[in-house]
């Protein structure tokens, strides 16, 4: 390994599992839990305590409430000290989740809102248990049938939640300076999404 | 970690699978060793799969600084019907699924495979390692469950390593995990401890009877634990796992006296997932409903206190000026 290559690993390990939380006061949504899954990136599930406690509140709902449904797929969040997050370049300040539609046939999937196992209903349900619980100022989806999404380029398979406010981070709250400052292990978290975009398309 | 230490020897893994056991018992049998051993489980909700005969499991390779191979080729993505209206969304498309679904795809694909990508699991970078980290959490095969709770085991392997180890058996929910999970709990890298309370399946795949066992350690790292996230992450996993108001005691302790808001708001929001009622419930939600408490504290214990159920007039009151005075 090459000291260039020992100096990358290194800040990402720091970036990763560093010994606190989050120097933003990020925390990370378990892998799995009552209601949901998850998908994306394994680095991308941090987020704010508000954002990350409101998903799983509303998962949790959603396992009481339709249990029969499959469980709602969250995906990529934001990275644990946020920042640039290649691929998701709004996700910087953990307080955005991107979420997949309900499927028809029970799976949990992709999806997109032009496939016949796309199931509107239960987006649109899974959508406002979102909203309710995380109290998201807004949702960005294509399927424009479902009341109060907007429509946005790139958003006919996941929806997209956003919160605003603090965050609810009782940390001292970084991120603001860790996006503006352009935190280099930050960057090579994004490094790794695109490594990983790559590896398995080519 | 030898095959000997573990059990996996001379085949009697697989006759046991042979013989139609229930998976998870079975693995939670060989991977009995240690503090806690679990002489059964119940099976969970969504079984574990068998390799086919022909595969028999292997004991997964010992680490090894060799390259690890070329995974398996995702793939190709299958045409779906498309549905039958003709709204304006229709000029977006795409796959629909990133490489973690790929991955997925392909091992149910080719599940002979999965011992190589187990491999970059065990040998892999950290980015190698935790670009198959959810593909391996979600599927569901007894090979990825022994692999992983070896890994997690493994002393010798990194700390990051062993919590993105314990990172696929969060995504598993496999009671077999469990005395993996409480084992990482004594680990001395909080890390490590951190990614074990995460991997703690849900209460509904053990033995009833080792329940308690289960709630003492959670217990004992809410109070005792010098790291805040540990703290908070076992105030949830009670909040999760508990069936009645008593064994919330931890958890309302620390919402009301624990010197990490961080952690108090993580109590709060496990007396939600709880939804078990009680005096002691309410009057420490009330508590921490306070002017004073940090805000998220306040608004959890609100939202849990809401969630409970009907309000007395002094509840609602509280309710609502946490309700007024928080600025979302």
């Amino acid at each position: 390994m090459t000291s260039v290559a020992r100096i990358l690993g290194a800040l990402l390990l720091g970036v990763v599992f560093s010994s606190s939380a989050s120097a933003q006061g990020f925390i990370q949504l378990p892998a799995s839990g009552p209601g949901y899954y998850w998908y994306g990136d394994s680095f991308g599930h941090w987020g704010t305590p508000r954002l990350v406690y409101g998903m799983e509140r509303a998962a949790a709902r959603w396992a009481r409430e339709q249990p029969n449904a499959p469980r709602i797929g969250m995906g990529n969040m934001s990275l644990r000290r946020g920042g640039f997050y290649r691929g998701h370049e709004t996700h910087r300040t953990g307080r955005d989740c991107d979420v997949r539609p309900i499927r028809n046939d029970g799976q949990e999937a992709p999806c997109q809102i032009t496939w016949g196992t796309y199931h509107r209903d239960l987006t649109a349900l899974a959508i406002r248990y979102c909203r309710e619980a995380t109290g998201a100022y807004e949702v960005l989806f294509n399927d424009t049938r479902i009341p109060n999404v907007r429509k946005v380029k790139g958003h006919h398979n996941h929806f997209h939640v956003s919160i605003t406010g603090d965050g609810g981070t009782v940390a001292n709250d970084g991120v603001t300076a860790s996006v503006s400052g352009g935190l280099g292990a930050a960057e090579g978290i994004g490094f790794v999404g695109n490594l990983n975009g790559r590896r398995r398309r080519r | 970690m030898s095959a000997g230490r573990l059990g996996l020897g001379a085949g009697g893994t697989s006759d046991a699978l042979a013989r139609g056991l229930v998976i998870a018992a079975a693995v939670a049998g060989v991977l009995g060793i240690g503090a806690v051993a679990w002489p059964a489980a119940r099976p969970t909700a969504r079984p574990l799969t068998t390799p086919p005969a022909s595969t028999p499991p292997e004991v997964p390779a010992p680490r090894s600084t060799v390259a690890a191979p070329a995974l398996p080729a995702p793939p190709a993505a299958a045409p779906e019907a498309e549905c039958e209206c003709a709204h304006e969304h229709h000029e977006e498309q795409g796959d629909g699924g990133d490489d973690g679904d790929l991955l997925l795809e392909a091992l149910r694909q080719e599940p002979a495979r999965v011992d190589e990508v187990l491999e970059r699991l065990r040998t892999g970078s950290l980015e190698e390692a935790g670009g198959v980290t959810i593909a391996l959490g979600r599927f569901r095969d007894v090979r990825v469950l022994r692999a992983a709770a070896q890994l997690s085991d493994a002393r010798d392997a990194e700390p990051w390593r062993r919590a993105m180890a314990l990172e696929v058996l969060d995504g598993l929910d496999a009671g077999p995990a469990a005395p993996v999970a409480l084992r990482a709990l004594a680990d001395p890298d909080p890390v490590v401890r951190r990614a074990g309370i995460h991997a703690l399946p849900p209460r509904a795949t053990i033995d009833p009877e080792r329940a308690p066992a289960v709630l003492a350690a959670l217990g004992a790292a809410l109070r005792r634990d010098a790291d805040p996230e540990v703290r908070r992450r076992a105030a949830l996993a009670i909040g999760r796992w508990a069936t009645d108001a008593g064994e919330l005691g931890p958890v309302l302790s620390s919402l009301v006296r624990d010197p990490s808001p961080d952690v108090r708001a993580g109590a709060a929001f496990a007396c939600e997932l709880a939804a078990q009622d009680g005096p002691r419930v309410r009057q420490a939600l009330l508590r921490s409903m306070e002017a004073g408490e940090a805000p998220l504290v306040r608004e959890n214990a609100a939202r849990a206190l809401e969630a409970l159920g009907p309000l007395a007039e002094h509840e609602r009151r509280a309710l609502e000026r946490v309700a007024a005075e928080l600025p979302y």
